[in-house]
């Protein structure tokens, strides 16, 4: 259309610091971007890795991650940024899970197709391997998020106090939200395995 | 007192305080039920840690290097900026607005495309086009778009959507030549006084299905209940605007128009050097959407319409009334503008006024015909307007 129909202006202008060319950049947002990049890639990416079991997915939803710090970072830099790293890191690879349950079939073709070129001795192997990872990664995409990542950052060896400052939850509560997770995971993998 | 699950786990990860740690101890140590519940719980946690290993294999043989992943996040920064520079390009000369209202289009048929969504979506129809335009009221203040969904939708914008430009903005010293750029018919008064046209360069948008996207944006625009099939993940949806043309009539000098200091040029502003002797005139191919099959247009006409405040009921009736595969329906503000229907050019048009300053204030004169959008627009008495409109050949 036209300008001149634009002119009317019909919807509201945004804040200026949310419009382009004045976005807040991590520098403004006081982080040392290089070292923070240089000290959490590889964390960063073998937490996704633990969710979506393939190094090439986890590296490209990890520059995900870093993108966004980049273009939008968290309001306060210091100790909390691990805690954010790994929030969002968590957040994105779940949803990656999730967005991927119409491709399963594909993938269980690839994966046979994958076990089927492989040594004899080992096929086997890696196919139950690989049947029992999308299991769990079945569970966790189904599970509530902030259940799914308190399991998964607790089991990349996260402390309490990391596990609450990466999930704002109170960290007096984490061992009850993990005794609660705990249960809901095993309920729902006992129900696959009876089903 | 029994202990807490939480506390027993807790403290079986070693992650009480010292003094407490040894309370829970000692209950354990004389409680058989809060012992009973500590080891089910341990057994609980020793088994699903055992599942969970399945998902970290050879998670100890990490191929990353942080040094690679630096390259790679730079080449993404890169290609980022370059198309945040394309998208500046397309959203300056204020076609910001037009995006902004036609994503939300395109995103409202998508989202009402979920019970006729065949199988196999992947035929595809050229889902509107402007062959008429009608104007909806609307009141700004009650519209249903809040702050976060347009941040969302910007994100969108900025984020999802692939924008290619075709050609380079172009002067024109003949209707004839301008019209050979753009590449149709131009049309001009047969007494108009020689002048320079702009050929405005045409884009394309790609946008591929982004379903948690969407699903944020259609939570932040309080439809939730919106839901969408999993099939139209990743299906493309177009939109295709045609190179314009635009001439000036009177005292308009585009290119003297001084660039305003301190304002975001991209955004729509005022001009000083349009005076009310200056008339602009815009004719454009209708722009097209083409989307997955099998779109309930109806239905997204009127979700759009209760987007901009209308109630249901109200949208309902009025969406009713329209062909939304081509009429492209104008959301005109309460309060700031008055509309009526004007023959011109030999067909129903529109002309929307300021309200509040008929003599200086600026008209906007709207038709459609024969597949092209033409639009004039000046200050104060429309008369100028329609005569230029009334003697095109």
């Amino acid at each position: 259309m036209s300008e001149t129909t634009l002119r009317m202006n019909f919807y509201k202008r945004r804040p200026a610091a949310d419009r382009r060319g004045d976005d807040p950049s991590a520098a403004q947002a006081g982080i040392d971007f290089e070292a923070v990049f240089q000290q959490y890639w590889k964390p960063v990416c073998a937490l996704i890795y633990r969710i979506v079991g393939d190094w090439a997915e986890a590296e490209d939803i990890a520059l995900e991650v870093f993108l966004q710090l980049h273009n939008r970072p968290p309001s306060q830099a210091g100790p909390q940024l691990s805690g954010w790293l790994y929030r969002v890191g968590t957040n994105l690879g779940l949803n990656a899970l999730r967005s991927r349950k119409r491709r399963t079939y594909y993938e269980t073709q690839s994966v046979i197709q994958d076990a089927l070129e492989r040594p004899v001795d080992d096929a086997a192997g890696a196919l139950e391997r690989s049947q029992e990872m999308q299991q769990v990664q079945a569970i966790l995409a189904e599970m509530k998020p902030r259940s799914a990542q308190l399991l998964i950052l607790r089991q990349s060896g996260l402390s309490y106090a990391e596990v609450a400052q990466a999930l704002s939850v109170a960290p007096g509560s984490v061992g009850t939200l993990l005794a609660r997770a705990e249960a809901d995971f095993a309920r729902r993998y006992r129900r696959k395995n009876q089903g | 007192m029994h202990l807490k699950d939480g506390e027993i786990r807790a403290y079986q990860d070693q992650e009480l305080q010292v003094d407490r740690s040894s309370q829970v101890e000692a209950h354990l140590a004389s409680c058989a039920a809060c012992r009973e519940r500590a080891d089910n719980l341990a057994k609980l946690s020793r088994e699903v840690g055992l599942q969970l290993a399945a998902t970290q294999a050879d998670s100890r043989s990490s191929p990353v290097h942080a040094d690679a992943g630096r390259k790679r996040f730079a080449s993404a920064i890169q290609a980022q900026q370059e198309k945040q520079m394309m998208t500046n390009k397309i959203f300056s000369r204020g076609l910001r607005p037009v995006w902004v209202g036609l994503t939300l289009v395109v995103l409202l048929a998508i989202s009402l495309a979920f019970p006729q969504v065949r199988a196999a979506a992947n035929s595809f129809l050229a889902l509107f086009r402007v062959q008429q335009i009608a104007v909806v009221q609307f009141n700004p203040q009650t519209m249903g778009m809040s702050d976060q969904a347009a941040a969302q939708i910007e994100s969108l914008l900025s984020e999802d959507v692939q924008f290619e430009q075709f050609g380079e903005f172009q002067m024109a010293g003949s209707a004839a030549e301008a019209g050979g750029i753009a590449g149709f018919n131009v049309r001009m008064p047969e007494q108009a006084p020689d002048g320079d046209f702009d050929v405005q360069p045409g884009g394309r948008a790609t946008f591929l299905v982004d379903l948690p996207r969407l699903k944020a944006i259609f939570d932040a625009i309080g439809k939730p209940e919106i839901d969408l099939p999993e099939s139209l993940q990743g299906q493309p949806v177009t939109l295709e605007i045609p190179r314009q043309v635009t001439a000036y009539f009177g005292e308009c000098k585009p290119e003297d128009a001084p660039l305003v200091e301190g304002q975001d040029p991209d955004m729509p502003q005022t001009k000083p050097w349009m005076q009310d002797a200056c008339i602009t005139f815009t004719q454009l191919p209708s722009p097209s959407i083409s989307a997955p099959d099998g779109l309930d247009i109806a239905q997204l006409g009127q979700a759009y319409l209760q987007l901009l405040g209308l109630s249901e009921e109200d949208a309902a009736r009025y969406a009713s009334t329209v062909d939304w595969t081509t009429t492209f329906v104008l959301p005109v503000p309460y309060n700031d503008m008055t509309y009526q229907d004007v023959v011109v050019d030999g067909v129903n048009g529109t002309l929307i006024q300021q309200a509040y300053d008929p003599t200086y204030g600026s008209y906007i004169l709207l038709w459609v015909k024969d597949g092209i959008i033409y639009s004039l627009n000046g200050y104060g008495s429309p008369d100028g307007g329609l005569q230029i409109a009334n003697g095109l050949r």
